[in-house]
């Protein structure tokens, strides 16, 4: 096989646990994002928009749906002959198995694949961040430098820098210390999870970590501070667009409500760059009689006989007659039925709001921090049921 | 169903539709907002499990390889069997009741020659229907029969009955004669779907070679006695496309939820071309009842009984209704549209009120600025 310059590994067997009942039956990755697309297509569109074709995708928590989902990939174009989208999940070898113990470590257990394809650089990106980056400039940037690890890096508000990790950098952008979350932060620049290794040194640096017992086999927390300790040239590629890291309830919901303002912060409709899903066939949507729909992204294949308001709805969600939807998600498949009132909630895949539920409405202890009500997908919520502002609501 | 192989004939009639079929074949008209009237026919031939699929193209196929690409959105991207596109001719431009020209089928023998299936399913390529193609073959091969027609009874009179079939049946499903005159209400039309034995299709060239613009139909015809012609009733809905005006009716009849569960909710899907397209957006201000809309529109003003495919724009204070909208099309504000077929990419400028009538809807053609 040809030399490549780079590959990427998409980082995508994380459970999500922080997105509770989005992420009980799918992980993280596949959970639906701005209607039409799952929060994966976002780093795959990045590859294929921005020339790199070859994707390994490391797999661990709930992988059926997320498997299907990628397929051969040929929904990102990934079905190339020389490269193309590969399925990692962990594996047995003659020393035994292990589950993917952290993030390095699930690397590392998939060298053998990286130097399959021989490349001068390997790109490390996470599946649950909605982004825009041409990742050629940061591969330039990471050449110019000579760098041996290149971390892009976002500014973030100086009062929330705590909540990230943070890189302090020299003059020249060369990261001389990372700190985790850090109380007093001394700079606002944020990791973004995204890492681009000179593979030699990538090798090196997770065999080493791989025979220290009390590593947690972590790129943020292990193998980024020992590179920069050991004087290696790790640098800050400072990234201006959009990212926006979806793990928790909140941050999913407002990420998606964003997409409904008259000027979205990440524009996802521009020419030459497209973000590629597995869409199934759906009929165009339809909307009925006495529907009303305002301020709403509505997909194909759903049918709106009610009233939707400031609501992103995914393919084939139903909105029956009377019923009210506002400031919600509704997930793929969804039925809210007639009469039923919604608001600011995340309804899951094939959830079902019986006739005259209430969801939302009532004031409650507010288990999320913006009062978002979430309910599971596959649920069939009862006629009648009223659901408190803020809830979870799972199936057990 | 690996005995059956498809065939569909996408040449015929293509400037039926008038000024909408100047410059895309018949086949290749936009229907439902995402769909071409070409997806229909093979959907059904897809859906049957069959995977050998040939089209038989225009002379200005453009618009249907565009649509059609490898065939991946029909999972005719196969190793084996898969999509093949059989160039067409010329001839039957302008004949509207020529169906399946053996001719069409002879340049393309290769195709046959070298298949193994013992069936061959042709369709045109002009119907808004969803059946079980499987059905009919299953009739077909139980029946032991040569030739198999698709039917359906007809419920009222036909304004052009010259250009179409209708079976005389006789006992258990046969087809005794063909006629082309209706003679009563109930009738049995022919429907545009034939299955037959792929050797006896062989042997019909065969013999025909010296007469070769001769239509499949009247080759069966004339061999009905000696071959079993059987048929097979198509119940639910279904339309031929074939004027302006059936255009315009079939399309709108997509907004009748039992038409849509019909042809699009059932097991059977309707595939076509995914464009990867971003939602559609329904701004604040916009007022939209009983409409079908694609993906990729940005809706800000008034919709009402209508058709939109894929990235529309009606801005602020535009008002449409009754419309088919194609793809792209820009209605700007304060436009009026009435019964209207706006084509591809036109712009309809401020304040432009446009208005025909449900029977005869105005048309305008693809990239036009009015």
């Amino acid at each position: 096989m040809a030399k490549k310059k780079c590959i990427a590994m998409l980082l995508a067997g994380g459970q999500g646990k922080r997105l509770g009942a989005l992420t009980r039956y799918v992980a993280k990755p596949a959970v639906s994002f701005g209607g039409k697309f799952r929060i994966i297509d976002f780093g795959l569109s990045n590859c294929v928009n921005f020339d790199i074709n070859t994707v390994g995708v490391l797999t661990q928590y709930r992988p059926m749906f997320l498997n299907a989902y990628i397929g051969t990939g040929k929904a990102w174009d990934l079905d190339t002959a020389d490269g193309g989208v590969h399925i990692l999940p962990p594996y047995m070898s003659e020393q035994g198995g292990t589950w993917y113990k952290g993030t390095a470590n699930a690397i590392y257990q998939n060298l053998e694949f990286i130097n399959s394809h021989d490349p001068e650089h390997v790109l490390i990106i996470s599946g649950d961040h909605i982004y825009k980056m041409d990742y050629s400039d940061l591969i330039r940037y990471h050449e110019e430098m000579e760098a041996d690890v290149t971390i892009s890096v976002i500014e973030v508000p100086m009062e929330e820098a705590s909540r990230f990790g943070i890189m302090n950098t020299d003059e020249n952008g060369r990261i001389i210390e990372f700190e985790e979350k850090p109380a007093n932060p001394k700079s606002n620049l944020a990791s973004m999870g995204i890492y681009i290794f000179n593979t030699k040194l990538l090798e090196d640096s997770l065999t080493e970590d791989e025979q220290n017992p009390d590593s947690e086999n972590d790129f943020g927390k292990n193998i980024i501070p020992m590179l920069i300790e050991r004087g290696k040239r790790v640098f800050a590629y400072k990234f201006s667009g959009y990212w926006k890291d979806v793990g928790t309830i909140d941050s999913y919901y407002e990420a998606n409500m964003e997409m409904l303002q008259p000027e979205p912060p990440f524009s996802i409709d521009e020419p030459g760059y497209k973000v590629f899903s597995n869409s199934n066939i759906h009929q165009p949507l339809y909307i009925g009689e006495n529907a009303e729909t305002d301020n709403s992204i509505i997909c194909s294949g759903c049918t709106i006989e009610g009233k939707v308001k400031n609501s992103i709805l995914s393919p084939d969600a139903v909105v029956e007659e009377g019923a009210v939807v506002v400031d919600s998600l509704i997930l793929t498949g969804a039925v809210i039925k007639k009469g039923a009132y919604v608001k600011k909630a995340i309804i899951g895949e094939e959830a079902v709001i019986g006739e005259d539920c209430v969801l939302g409405i009532e004031t409650s202890t507010k288990r999320h921090e913006a009062g978002i009500t979430v309910v599971s997908g596959h649920m069939n919520i009862a006629p009648g049921t009223h659901i408190l502002e803020g809830s979870d609501v799972l199936s057990y | 169903m690996k005995k059956v192989m498809g065939l569909i004939a996408a040449n015929y009639s293509p400037d039926l539709l008038g000024d909408l079929t100047i410059e895309r074949p018949l086949a290749a008209m936009p229907f439902g907002g995402r769909y071409r009237l070409l997806d229909f026919a093979l959907s059904n031939m897809v859906n049957m499990g069959i995977h050998t699929v040939g089209i038989i193209t225009p002379s200005h196929y453009r618009p249907i390889m565009d649509h059609l690409g490898a065939g991946k959105e029909w999972s005719l991207d196969r190793k084996r069997g898969g999509l093949f596109i059989l160039p067409g001719l010329n001839y039957g431009y302008r004949n509207m009741a020529t169906k399946f020209l053996l001719r069409d089928i002879m340049n393309n023998m290769e195709y046959l020659i070298r298949a193994d299936e013992e069936h061959v399913i042709i369709s045109s390529a002009n119907q808004v229907f969803n059946i079980s193609f499987e059905a009919m073959a299953k009739a077909h091969i139980a029946a032991d029969a040569d030739v198999t027609l698709l039917y359906k009874q007809t419920t009222g009179f036909y304004e052009s009955p010259e250009e179409k079939i209708f079976l005389n049946l006789g006992d258990a499903g046969r087809v005794d004669s063909m006629s082309h005159s209706q003679a009563a209400v109930k009738e049995y039309l022919f429907c545009d779907v034939i299955v037959i034995k792929r050797k006896l299709l062989m042997q019909f060239i065969e013999w025909y070679r010296e007469v070769p613009y001769i239509d499949l139909m009247e080759v069966i015809e004339q061999n009905i006695r000696t071959v079993n012609v059987r048929s097979y009733e198509m119940t639910g809905y279904s339309h031929r496309i074939d004027s302006v005006e059936n255009y315009f009716q079939t399309s709108m009849d997509l907004l009748k939820k039992e038409v849509r569960e019909e042809l699009f909710t059932g097991e059977r899907k309707i595939y076509t071309k995914v464009r990867d397209n971003v939602p559609t957006r329904y701004e604040t201000g916009c007022k939209v009842r009983n409409s079908l809309i694609a993906n990729g529109c940005i809706i800000q003003g008034q919709i009402e009984n209508s058709v939109l495919s894929r990235r529309c724009v009606v801005k602020p204070g535009a008002v449409v209704k009754n419309c088919i909208i194609m793809q792209g099309a820009v209605i700007n504000s304060g436009a009026v549209l009435e019964n209207a077929i706006i084509d591809k990419y036109t712009e309809i400028s401020a304040d432009t009120v446009i208005k025909g009538r449900a029977e005869k809807p105005i048309y305008l053609r693809k990239m036009a600025t009015i």
